[in-house]
């Protein structure tokens, strides 16, 4: 059983049903209609090129290019986290870069070699999607994790020194904002994970229903991308922050300025 | 000289946040036992001396001596441990009375304090606290109870030097005489403190009091 392809008349009637969020914030004058609208065309002109790139890859199946491929796309997530958090380039993109590239090589080439054991785990068809699914996770939770940790280091700084102040290591002192951070970027995920298939039928899980798979295939695939996903930001989030204590604090321990 | 007299030598201290000066030329001794009061206005540098003291902000000019040993920026935890520190106007990333009780007492430099239950119930009393307190939220508390609670954790703590700033400003009157008698009894039994303080009595109970002019 084949996906249905969506013609360019059909994709246009399908995106007319834009104009019901933007008639809304049109009318209640939210600001943000113009932002709505670009973030659309962006959103419409990056997934064009993307399958346009991916066809080739898909094409040529070439590991090495496989791995150029993800090697961009850590570099472009260390961008993005970077300017979503605000944080300063010379100090915070290696923690972050690290972390993304742990996360995703222990994470991903286990799942690619021991749960699935593929041959050639830099198969196009494998280590594309689970590579990207992994990154774009990873993102969203280093930059909540990384704004809640700064944030709240910030505003709670007198605690962190009284802290220090009262004996504790740099480790000891910045642990309850490790906590927060972690709490805060992971909920959703946790939330998420316990309603999985009563409240809504996952994205992964449709993929693989509408490209043919079967609803048993499917969910197996589901709950594996589910724990890859929250293991791989754990681990990233944790060797990031294990570098921001070495890199964003100085030798007695005192908070360095690391946002732009 | 270690095991001297003098706990505490500030010499020619300047204290600069970028090109901000902040504290010039600052000198002092604090002897064990003693009960010193850091007094000037707003602004004149008195926290930023005592976060000098501790590191949080590296000393731009002079030497600190602490039990006959110089403390260099990059080492200040070697003051630390030894070193009780009771900031102003603190706002914590926890919840609980508990949590911020208890959790100094987990760092591996204070391992070696023990702490109990019954020990903490005398602590709070002596403090005009209720036990009741422990299993409070942070935010159904007053201004005054969170600064003796936090008096409390200073005081379990046990350490040579105590660094206090502004240790009565959200207390009433016979909440600062119960703070007071507490560090009196304190200084007797050997302990040093610094204390940076607006409050006139609490300056005048004090053995010496050192006015830090604004710059």
């Amino acid at each position: 059983m084949g996906t249905i392809d969506i013609s360019i008349e059909s994709l246009l009637l399908g995106l007319l049903l834009m104009l019901i969020p933007l008639f809304f914030l049109w009318k209640y004058r939210t600001g943000i209609v113009k932002s709505t609208l670009v973030a659309l065309a962006r959103m419409v002109g990056q997934l064009f090129l993307v399958g346009l790139y991916l066809k080739y890859l898909f094409l040529w199946d070439n590991p090495f290019l496989n791995a150029v491929w993800v090697i961009i796309m850590v570099f472009v997530a260390t961008e993005t986290a970077l300017t979503r958090t605000k944080l300063k380039r010379s100090i915070m993109m290696c923690p972050i870069m690290v972390g993304f590239v742990t996360g995703a090589i222990l994470v991903g080439f286990y799942f690619l070699g021991v749960v699935l054991q593929l041959d050639n785990v830099f198969s196009v068809q494998y280590f594309i999607p689970v590579l990207g699914i992994l990154m774009g996770n990873m993102l969203g939770v280093n930059v909540i994790a990384l704004n809640t940790f700064y944030s709240h280091l910030r505003r709670e700084s007198t605690y962190y020194y009284f802290m220090l102040g009262n004996g504790a290591t740099v480790k000891e002192a910045i642990s309850p904002f490790i906590k927060q951070a972690l709490v805060r970027a992971f909920s959703p995920a946790i939330a998420n994970m316990a309603v999985m298939g009563l409240v809504a039928l996952p994205g992964t899980m449709i993929g693989q229903i509408l490209g043919g798979s079967t609803p048993d295939v499917a969910i197996k695939y589901q709950m594996m991308i589910i724990v890859i996903t929250i293991s791989a930001s754990m681990l990233s989030i944790a060797v990031t922050l294990y570098l921001v204590r070495r890199l964003a604090f100085d030798a007695d321990g005192c908070i360095k300025n690391v946002s732009r | 000289m270690k095991g001297e007299l003098c706990l505490l030598d500030i010499r020619n201290l300047t204290v600069a946040y970028n090109t901000q000066v902040v504290v010039r030329d600052f000198s002092m001794r604090l002897q064990r036992g003693e009960l010193v009061a850091v007094t000037g206005a707003s602004g004149s540098g008195k926290s930023s001396l005592l976060r000098a003291l501790m590191g949080f902000v590296p000393a731009s000019m002079g030497e600190i001596f602490f039990d006959g040993v110089r403390v260099c920026n990059g080492h200040m935890e070697k003051i630390r441990r030894c070193t009780a520190y009771l900031p102003q106007d603190l706002s914590f990333p926890c919840e609980w009375v508990s949590e911020v009780l208890e959790t100094p007492f987990l760092f591996k430099n204070n391992k070696n304090i023990t702490v109990t239950k019954d020990g903490w119930q005398a602590m709070l009393m002596r403090l005009g606290l209720d036990k009741s307190i422990m299993a409070k939220r942070l935010n159904e508390i007053s201004g005054g109870q969170r600064q003796r609670m936090l008096f409390a954790v200073v005081a379990m703590l046990d350490k040579e030097l105590i660094l206090l700033d502004e240790p009565t400003s959200a207390l009433d009157g016979g909440s600062v005489t119960l703070i007071v008698d507490f560090i009196k009894e304190m200084c007797k039994s050997g302990k040093s403190v610094l204390a940076v303080t607006h409050d006139k009595y609490f300056a005048s109970v004090c053995d010496r009091v050192i006015n830090i002019p604004t710059l």
